[in-house]
């Protein structure tokens, strides 16, 4: 025997076990395994993340933006153009002083600075003045700082007292009134800009480089919260989602997706959906001097001010683009933020419950109909359950990530099937210890062809009774799609084994299958299992069956399906 | 002790200023960082009041969006004061940091994750080439350790990235790697790597220090390598050597020494093996970048220039093609503890951002470059007596354009506008990036040519094979145009000793007036040019607008060849490396009279 063969007589031996125990044995590994893929390895995210990105992108509707809000964008074309009197980016800040101003003297909603100020301009120290001179003026501006990773924060000495307008202030949602904990983040080098409105402006994108998700706040260890740039702005527009939103982070516990990893971004229909207006357009108009199209109005408008110039590597992959400008995903959670717009989902253990629910169902359907009954809907349920997931996408508040159950569903309906191959390869077979004399043949005709769930019967009657018998049958199973062929020699069975078990089981075998399954029935004895000796058994058997059947109900013998 | 007080000076001083900022009105003294006019209101179409010169003292008495409200008074009296607006980044105010930017905040860590905008730069070129060098931990027991060299990396990086190296072709050696043997192997495999026509950038950071020259009849400037002492010392004149087959074979080779080789601090604490102080005009504790001889050797070197070096320890003169940038004046050099030798930081903020169009060429040439970073220092060391002036001197081709960007550079100001020049200067300029190792002969048919009536002919002859390009300044004193190749005739290839009689037959340029004098720059480029970009059409022949933004397009367009990006060049092998792949060019420059 080959190495090959050995392992297909190994494979085919695990046909032996019952139906039962294996099904549920089966449901339950299969639940274990989603426990711990949402607890510990998460490698369902390979499936799950590109799944959610496409039926992001293929979503039947998606809201419209805040017309309120308005990016003044750093593109390409501004750079040319500023480039001529203020060299390459970043220009000295007294430019970004005259558009502060300009914008801030009609008045906007907000103003968010998608630009972080760290690091003083040496070399042109009054432009540094002017900016900071302008942001201790500007009443409407929030700006940015970068968080860095937790780990730094006991290094660091930058606490609440440093940064007061960065922590969500004591009045709201229960924060504590002191705080004592440090934090790691990249400050603001000018004072007019550190004692302003702040937020923190990071990504956190998930394993696979995309960003999904944003963290409005930060719990930080002594209960406190530092807040992100459009929390910021909301703080002042919408006291109510404000409030809500640092509640949520508050009282999130660990296994809550909208905690520490942030709630997922409802996006908007593309990629860029917000109006835009060059910059050097707005320096243009605030200089009295040249535009090349209209600036709008900025009253009562929610500025974001960032770059999308390629050369500036604001670009991050998101689930609508591989190269989404940053300044456009801080519009869009801003845009949710402000007008509730949230996508909730369930908590992580809740995905493995509703995957164990489905195994367990599954379980049920082969306990009652067998396995062969799933192979029309092996496809069609973990689509289902996708779907429903994509459905509530498109038509709720909360996000049913149901991939784990399809993924996991799948793979549970394929291995059933495998383990339903084999099984019928291990009973329509020779055992290789087939004695060899003192054998018996017990011939069969049903009233209809065989179904797969009487022959799941005659299996399971052979394994509790005559486990050392065999079937010889035809598979109805095998001729899907097209139907049985020969369906009259489809009634005939016959259980082929050592007389004295199969005489002492018959009873049984009896029993299990029913009179409404057999029509005929007749025990012949046989000699040995030599090929033409059973071969001549089994016809004989049929072929007596059928002649005492006669003209009885049922198709005439031979005829064409 | 020292160190703490000074922090908290500094601190008050901080605070003072903040508390300056917070107030209703504004009264601080400041000046001019550089040249800029005073107009009549916050834009830049009011009139102008004034036009004030560089370091003029003003008085802010108040700041709207990015513009200043100053007071400038030419003498005691109140009647000479005027009051108007410049642009708040022309001045040089103080600002404090906040308390967060001021303490440990965690940004030094690793691990950094954040949404952050970039800087901008050119395309890298597979022909430019660096070799950075920096020794901040030599050897020698009475070297003090320099804590700048290890910023001077990233600068000189920054400077190399804006020349267009490919990161790829940057090689950095570093404290031990840079042993004298080191340096010698690195310089010496630079030359190998190095192709025909290619640009190179070799930059030092570390102490200089005189040491006893090989005929042992004077000293000789050095450089101090890792492993110190006599045998860890590279003379100017050994430098020189080992540059020579660089220099010999490459387009241009820009130097840079950021090494004192004469002791600029008057005070111990600032002396080579001090600890450094802190002046009022910046926080770095500064130290000399020189560092004592041995004994015997303490007079001063007679040869200072690399130059002059070579021709007299080399065997051989360099060519202009050698550009160097080193302390001159004095000789001393610093280092700032916080941002890395003056020199360098300076050069590289001028370089990507501060430098002007001084002489019209649409780019910032070396010189510009040198001057800038002069004011610079001069601005650090401002008001203090316990340090000699460092000077950055600048020898070779000090019109060397390093960076062409293809479009005018920042102008801030109208006093610092490039100036008018006229066509004649800007083909001279474009003749100054010439490879002058490559020779160019134009023999005229005749250099007076009737109006309306002759017709220019000339013939062309190169020591190389390449490809003529004929750019002209009319006699008008406006327009600039691209004789040769043109829509009539194309085929620029020139064989090496073979001359090219132009026009060719298919063509004709005839003098067309004003009496005077035509300008011809005549160029035989190593690698062809893509001039589509120049644009505009004069008859059969491209024209390009002689104002700074044209003139910079025909620059940038010129120093590149069109098949140095190709696939065979950037394989980045300098044998047999095909000539297109080449930058350089040689040119002849020569004048035409149009007579009536």
């Amino acid at each position: 025997m080959t190495a090959l063969e050995r392992w297909q007589h190994r494979l085919k031996s695990l046909g032996r076990f019952p139906a039962r125990p294996v099904t549920w044995l089966g449901a339950a590994l299969f639940c274990i395994w989603a426990l711990i893929d949402v607890m510990v390895l998460h490698l369902s995210h390979g499936l799950a993340q590109p799944t959610y990105d496409g039926m992001v992108r293929m979503r039947l509707h998606a809201r419209p933006p805040d017309p309120r809000i308005v990016i003044v964008d750093i593109d390409e074309a501004s750079l040319a153009r500023m480039g001529r009197e203020f060299g390459q980016w970043p220009w000295p800040r007294d430019t970004l002083a005259t558009v502060l101003d300009y914008i801030e003297g009609q008045r906007p909603a907000a103003i968010a600075w998608d630009v972080i100020f760290s690091d003083a301009d040496r070399a042109s120290p009054g432009g540094d003045a002017a900016f900071d001179a302008a942001a201790r003026r500007s009443a409407h501006s929030h700006f940015s700082v970068v968080r860095l990773p937790p780990a730094g924060d006991e290094a660091s000495q930058v606490r609440r007292e440093l940064l007061p307008r960065l922590w969500v202030p004591p009045s709201v949602a229960g924060t504590p009134s002191a705080s004592t904990s440090t934090v790691a983040l990249i400050p603001p080098r000018l004072p007019g800009v550190a004692a302003a409105q702040l937020g923190f402006n990071n990504g956190y994108a998930d394993g696979d480089g995309t960003l999904r998700r944003y963290r409005y706040a930060e719990r930080l260890p002594d209960g406190s919260v530092i807040q992100s740039l459009p929390l910021s702005v909301v703080s002042t527009l919408n006291p109510a989602a404000y409030t809500g939103l640092v509640g949520d982070v508050l009282h999130a516990d660990a296994s809550d997706p909208a905690g520490p990893q942030g709630e997922l971004i409802d996006w908007r229909a593309s990629a860029d959906v917000y109006p835009r207006v060059p910059f050097a357009d707005v320096f243009g108009a605030a200089e009295q001097g040249e535009t090349l199209g209209p600036v709008p109005s900025f009253g009562g408008k929610i500025v974001v001010i960032g770059a999308t110039a390629p050369a500036l590597h604001d670009l991050h992959p998101t689930p609508l683009s591989p190269n989404q400008q940053g300044v456009e995903t801080l519009a869009t959670v801003l845009d949710d933020a402000l007008n509730d717009h949230h996508l909730l989902e369930l908590p992580r253990w809740s995905e493995a419950a509703l995957a164990c629910a489905f195994f367990l169902g599954i379980a049920l359907w082969v306990d009652a109909r067998g396995v062969t009954s799933l192979s029309h809907v092996t496809l069609v349920l973990p689509a289902l359950l996708l779907g429903l997931s994509y459905a509530s996408l498109n038509f709720g508040r909360m996000y049913l990530d149901l991939h784990l159950a399809a993924g996991l569903g799948l793979l549970f309906l394929a291995a059933l099937r495998i383990w339903n191959a084999l099984r019928r390869d291990y009973w329509y077979s020779m055992p290789d210890a087939m004695p060899a004399s003192g054998l018996a043949a017990w011939a069969i005709l049903g009233r209809e062809v065989w179904t797969n769930l009487q022959l799941d019967s005659l299996l399971n009657a052979l394994q509790r009774h005559a486990p050392d018998c065999r079937v010889v049958a035809n598979d109805p199973s095998a001729s899907w799609p097209t139907g049985v062929r020969w369906p009259d020699l489809a009634r005939a069975a016959t259980v082929v084994g050592p007389a004295a078990s199969l005489e002492a089981a018959l009873p049984q075998l009896r029993k299990a299958l029913g009179r409404r399954v057999v029509l005929e029935q007749e025990l012949l004895h046989m000699g040995g299992a030599a090929p033409g000796e059973l071969f001549s058994t089994v016809f004989q058997g049929w072929s007596d069956l059928f002649r005492r059947l006669g003209a009885k109900p049922g198709a005439p013998v031979g005829a064409m399906p | 002790m020292n160190d703490s007080i000074a922090r908290g000076l500094r601190r008050f001083a901080g605070l003072l200023t903040l508390a300056c900022f917070c107030g209703a009105a504004w009264s601080q003294s400041a000046s001019l960082q550089r040249a800029t006019d005073l107009r009549a209101d916050k834009l830049p179409s009011a009139a102008v009041i004034a036009s004030l010169p560089a370091s003029t003292a003003v008085q802010v008495v108040g700041i709207e969006g990015g513009w200043a409200q100053v007071e400038v008074s030419d003498d005691k009296s109140a009647a000479a004061r005027k009051s108007g607006w410049v642009r708040a980044g022309s001045l040089d105010l103080a600002v404090a940091s906040s308390g967060a930017a001021s303490v440990a905040n965690g940004r030094t860590g690793g691990n950094i994750v954040a949404l952050s905008l970039g800087v901008r730069g050119l395309g890298a070129r597979s022909n430019r080439h660096a070799l950075l060098i920096g020794v901040g931990h030599p050897a020698d027991a009475g070297a003090a350790p320099l804590p700048g060299v290890r910023f001077d990396r990233d600068s000189a990086t920054q400077v190399a990235l804006a020349m267009q190296v490919p990161r790829a072709n940057i090689r950095t050696l570093d404290d031990e790697q840079a042993s004298a043997d080191g340096i010698r192997q690195a310089i010496a495999a630079l030359g190998q790597r190095v192709g025909e026509g290619d640009r190179v950038f070799v930059y030092f950071s570390g102490y200089g220090t005189r040491t006893a020259a090989s005929d042992a009849v004077a000293c000789s400037d050095a450089l101090v390598a890792a492993d110190g002492g006599a045998r860890g010392a590279i003379t100017l004149p050994e430098l020189a050597t080992l540059l020579k087959p660089i220099s010999d074979k490459t387009d241009k080779l820009l130097l840079m020494v950021d090494a004192g080789f004469a002791e600029g601090a008057v005070d111990a604490a600032s002396a080579a093996g001090g600890e450094g102080f802190v002046n009022a005009n910046d926080e770095g504790a500064l130290r000399s970048r020189f560092l004592h001889g041995g004994a015997g050797c303490t007079g001063t070197p007679a040869k200072r220039n690399l130059q002059v070096v070579a021709a007299a320890d080399a065997g051989s003169a360099f060519p202009p093609e050698l550009i160097v940038l080193g302390a001159g004046g004095g000789r001393a050099a610093y280092d700032d503890a916080l941002e890395g030798g003056l020199a360098t930081q300076f050069l590289r903020d001028c370089l990507l951002r501060d430098a002007h169009d001084l002489d019209g060429s649409g780019a910032v040439s070396v010189d510009a470059l040198r001057q800038c970073t002069q004011a610079k220092l001069d601005r650090r060391l401002r008001g203090d007596a316990r340090l000699q002036r460092e000077v950055l001197a600048a020898s070779g081709n000090t019109a060397f354009v390093p960076v062409w960007s293809g479009a005018a550079p920042a102008r801030t100001d109208t006093a610092a506008a490039a100036p008018s020049i006229s066509g004649a200067q800007a083909l001279a300029q474009l003749f100054d990036q010439r490879d002058t190792k490559r020779s160019v002969q134009v023999r005229l048919g005749s250099d007076k040519l009737r109006v309306q009536q002759d017709a220019l002919d000339f013939t062309v002859s190169s020591d190389r094979p390449g490809y003529v390009y004929v750019a002209m300044a009319g006699s008008d004193n406006q327009s600039l145009q691209l004789l040769f190749p043109n829509d009539l005739d194309r085929d620029n290839r020139i064989a090496a000793g073979q001359p090219m009689a132009l026009p060719h037959p298919s063509w004709r340029a005839k003098a067309g007036g004003p009496e005077g004098t035509d300008t011809l720059l005549v160029i035989v480029a190593d690698g062809p040019r893509d001039l589509a970009g120049l644009g505009a059409k004069a008859g059969p022949f491209i024209s390009s607008l002689n104002d700074s933004s044209g003139r910079a397009q025909l620059g940038a367009l010129m120093s590149r060849s069109r098949g140095a990006d190709a696939q065979g060049c950037t394989a980045n092998a300098a044998a047999g490396r095909d000539p297109a792949c080449s930058d350089a060019y040689g040119a002849a420059l020569l004048s035409v009279q149009e007579i009536r």
